[in-house]
């Protein structure tokens, strides 16, 4: 009886794990059989993959820095600072994560576009968001942030109290104990949360289609470029799509790499 | 005791998985799936309503987008009963790639328009306007119909005295987004975010219409777009999908699509090969 | 000169008391957990916010609720030791104890001139390339203290420094951190849950009871005329609370304490005075001894008997008299009266042994 028992477990677990496998594995391998290194090498020299490859990396890496420099305050303030209103407030920046990226688009747009609450004021800076460059970067920071803040968050909550006692009864002020205590102590979760961040803002499509629009050269990043190729040259779609593969493995690569080598 | 009751939930949980795959073929309630030019979105959509009540038990499912992406969907194998192109261009493609039951047939023709928001923030008269630089227009992409039919008007506006011929050039200088599809430039320029779009007069009309102020295109330089619909071959209800074809062609039909701004054929026109 | 009047209270708990220390001086706060003693160290630190009450440190105001001062404890010149030191981990020793200096962005030659002179001070210089996490709890009470003494604090408080220390450690660490801190010059405040490192390290001695300071003065004072029974329980006293009190032939009196009437030598003994007996005043006997008049004599089965460390030649005997006694007599006579649980005894001490005090 329990030799049967184990034996079933066994075969559940395999079923499962198997099954996952199955799920997330094949479809990578499927994609990668379509296409050769020549062929991809070839394609990569055509200038509407380049540009979108080049936007893609550009704009991720802006929409990463913008998180970072807005979600570290953020996370920090969070983790050690009660207030009312705290846990809704926690939802709120939660909440790109969970709702659709077309919504997300729309609220964006209904914010800073022409006619919008904060667009209107923009407008009368000179300043104008949709159909920009600077929107694909917005909807990406928009879209990626709660990747970042999770982590974080967390990883800031257990910097046990005592250190930032000590820190500050050293003289340390708030600002010097958080670079120099905090930080270095969560390091593996903020490493994390940026790549997570990184990886997200890559692969956003609804929100960037929606907000700032289509257009190859300013607006039209890879995923966008997959979508819009998929419908008349397959090839450049799967090219497309094996380059964004291959960033995000390395992104994430570098990322577990990076958290084994911190103490 | 236990054992058997965990057992029957877990065969009862396969069995449901097993169950749905098998729902198309039918059983109690039919579907009827038509795959549509996202510009047909109002008239098929009240016509779907009607051909429910004439055929009791059926349900219509659409899919309203881009006629490109609707091609790429049924050569990747999505089920469709009836597929209504808005161009002729990917109705052959389909019909190339063997996808289509019998000849196609031309069921309604459109006309392009340009639309600004009411606002006006471009503060666009006339359609010479277009061209100035700063304008934010929103066109649809090459590869739908509506934007092909787009290129098309302006190298055609290009040769016309009082437009010049670097018109053209410039116009599509100033598009901020290629749309995939129509209802997509409809939706910017109702948002006020895009100053100008290029749309089927079908699309100006209804709803939208208090928010969007239309401008002529003249007759010489516009270009007729001609709707062809068909039956999908290896159509789940063949009988159904022709009789709503024929409900298109029928005088009902065409009336429904006269109201949405669309211009109609007269019933059983063979397409222009 | 220390000045303090700290009163906070959350949910069920409130303290309110005041302190006084003189500059330069060790004061030891002793109580059980729960007593607030560590609370009043964060108070002063200014990590927890008292409800109302003064800081004041020679002249300086470092929190007055009356005036709206409240200096955050990077503006105070304090020296922290928790109870587990809180070494920063990603730190050597070196940079754990250049901390507090980088932070207030002193030169870089005065920063290895200090560093090194407090790791030599503390005997921990060879050390200083070692990280943190693998030091013994000795050595890194060493380099807590280097830590916070570089930085020449006016005020150290340590919270029980030798609580997070094995038993055998403890003893040796205790002979090293008295002498360490008999060196500086600072006003240092040392809480403790023992009484006898409270009597090894204080000058003054406070006892904490339920957020309240229930008697202070030095350790001398302390174990001649406690206060209550909990320091009482401290110091080994057998106390008892005089209700009242009559005079007897022979200038005598008896108080009547809750416990039983103990006859006291002296006329004078006030309303309700405190009844002290040292466990070494006692007498025991197997039978009833011929009592003078100005002896007290008690009749009482043994309860308990616990050898005195450190060779267990003295014993503490616990009586079940009434009032209950506890007697402190050689090994040599509880093996000459047969002690044993439960035996029957008798338990002396003379009137002239008893001090009342109010």
């Amino acid at each position: 009886m329990k030799l049967l028992r184990t034996i079933a477990v066994r075969a559940l677990l395999g079923l499962a794990v198997g099954g996952l496998g199955f799920l997330l594995v094949l479809p990578v391998v499927s994609l990668l059989i379509r296409t050769s290194p020549g062929e991809l090498l070839t394609r990569l020299g055509r200038p509407e993959i380049q540009q979108a490859l080049l936007l893609s990396l550009e704009t991720s890496l802006l929409a990463t820095a913008l998180v970072l420099l807005l979600g570290l305050p953020a996370a920090y303030l969070m983790a050690s600072r009660q207030f009312p209103g705290k846990r809704i407030v926690e939802v709120l920046f939660d909440l790109p994560m969970v709702i659709p990226p077309t919504v997300a688009g729309l609220i964006l747009l209904l914010t800073f576009g022409r006619a919008g609450l904060l667009g209107k004021s923009l407008g009368l800076w000179g300043v104008s968001l949709p159909f920009t460059t600077a929107a694909v970067v917005v909807a990406q920071a928009f879209m990626a942030a709660p990747f970042f803040l999770g982590p974080v968050r967390a990883g800031f909550t257990t910097v046990e109290h005592r250190y930032r006692e000590v820190a500050a009864t050293l003289g340390a002020g708030e600002f010097y104990s958080f670079v120099r205590v905090m930080l270095p102590l969560s390091l593996p979760s903020v490493l994390a949360g940026t790549a997570m961040a990184c990886a997200r803002a890559l692969g956003e499509f609804g929100a960037t289609i929606t907000f700032a629009g289509n257009l190859p050269g300013v607006t039209q990043t890879m995923p966008l470029a997959v979508y819009v190729e998929m419908q008349h040259d397959l090839g450049a779609a799967i090219t497309l799509s094996v380059l964004l593969i291959m960033l995000s493995f390395g992104l994430l690569l570098a990322l577990r790499y990076g958290q084994s080598r911190v103490p | 005791m236990k054992r058997s009751r965990s057992v029957a939930t877990l065969l009862s949980a396969l069995s449901v998985l097993g169950v749905s795959s098998s729902r198309s073929a039918a059983q109690g309630p039919t579907t009827l799936t038509v795959f549509a030019a996202a510009s047909l979105t109002e008239p098929f959509s009240r016509l779907g309503r009607s051909f429910e009540a004439a055929h009791p038990g059926t349900t219509v499912r659409f899919n309203f987008t881009g006629s490109q992406q609707l091609v790429l969907q049924i050569q990747e194998g999505a089920e469709a009963d009836v597929f209504a192109s808005a161009d002729e261009r990917w109705m052959q493609t389909a019909k190339d790639s063997g996808l289509v039951e019998g000849e196609p047939v031309l069921f309604a023709r459109n006309e392009l328009v340009v639309i600004v928001p009411v606002a006006n923030p471009a503060g666009i008269k006339r359609l010479q306007d277009l061209s100035h630089s700063g304008v934010k227009l929103v066109i649809a992409a090459e590869a739908v119909p509506v934007g092909h039919y787009t290129r098309e008007m302006l190298a055609k506006l290009s040769s016309q005295p009082g437009f010049g011929s670097k018109y053209g050039q410039q116009v599509l200088a100033n598009v901020a987004s290629y749309e995939e599809n129509v209802k997509g430039v409809v939706a910017k320029v109702q948002l006020g975010e895009a100053d100008a779009g290029v749309v089927y007069r079908s699309d100006a009309t209804g709803s939208v219409a208090s928010q969007l102020t239309t401008l002529e295109i003249p007759e010489a330089s516009n270009v007729i777009a001609s709707y062809p619909i068909a039956v999908v071959r290896g159509a789940d209800s063949p009988e159904l999908a022709k009789a709503f074809v024929e409900l298109v062609e029928s005088a009902t039909g065409q009336e429904s699509l006269k109201k949405a701004g669309f211009i109609p054929v007269q019933p059983a026109t063979q397409p222009s090969q | 000169m220390l000045q303090a009047q700290l009163a906070i209270r959350y949910g069920a708990f409130a303290l309110d008391l005041e302190l006084e220390v003189p500059p330069g001086e060790t004061l030891v706060l002793v109580g059980e957990s729960g007593s607030g003693k560590s609370t009043v160290l964060r108070l002063l630190a200014g990590l927890t916010r008292p409800t109302s009450g003064r800081i004041v440190l020679e002249g300086n105001a470092w929190f007055d609720s009356a005036r709206k001062i409240n200096l955050l404890p990077q503006e105070r010149e304090i020296g922290w030791l928790p109870q587990d030191y809180a070494l920063l981990p990603h730190l050597d020793v070196f940079e754990n104890v250049a901390f507090g200096l980088r932070a207030r962005r002193t030169p870089k030659q005065e920063i290895l001139e200090r560093c090194q002179r407090a790791l030599e001070q503390f005997g921990v210089a060879d050390l200083a390339a070692r990280r943190v996490i693998g030091l013994s709890g000795g050595q890194q009470q060493r380099v807590a203290l280097a830590r916070a003494m570089v930085l020449k604090p006016r005020l150290l408080l340590l919270d029980e420094p030798l609580a997070a220390l094995d038993v055998q450690t403890r003893a040796r660490v205790r002979g090293d951190l008295v002498a360490m801190l008999a060196s500086l010059p600072c006003t240092t405040i040392f809480v403790t849950h023992n009484p006898l490192e409270a009597v090894v390290f204080g000058q003054r001695i406070a006892v904490l009871d339920g957020g309240r300071i229930v008697q202070s003065g030095t350790p001398d004072r302390l174990l001649r005329q406690p206060r209550s029974s909990y320091v009482a329980a401290f110091t080994g006293v057998n106390l008892f609370q005089g209700r009242s009190s009559m005079p007897q032939p022979g200038g005598l009196s008896r108080i009547e304490t809750d416990q039983g009437p103990v006859l006291v030598s002296g006329t004078e003994v006030g309303a309700t005075p405190f009844v002290a007996v040292s466990p070494r005043e006692i007498t025991l006997y197997a039978a009833a001894p011929t009592a003078g008049s100005a002896q007290n004599v008690f009749r009482g089965p043994v309860i308990e008997m616990v050898p005195e460390p450190p060779f267990g030649e003295r014993v503490r005997v616990v009586l079940g008299t009434r009032p209950p006694l506890v007697a402190e007599v050689t090994q040599a006579a509880v093996d000459r009266l047969g002690l044993a649980v439960g035996t029957q005894v008798y338990a002396s001490f003379k009137a002239t042994a008893v001090s009342t005090y109010s």
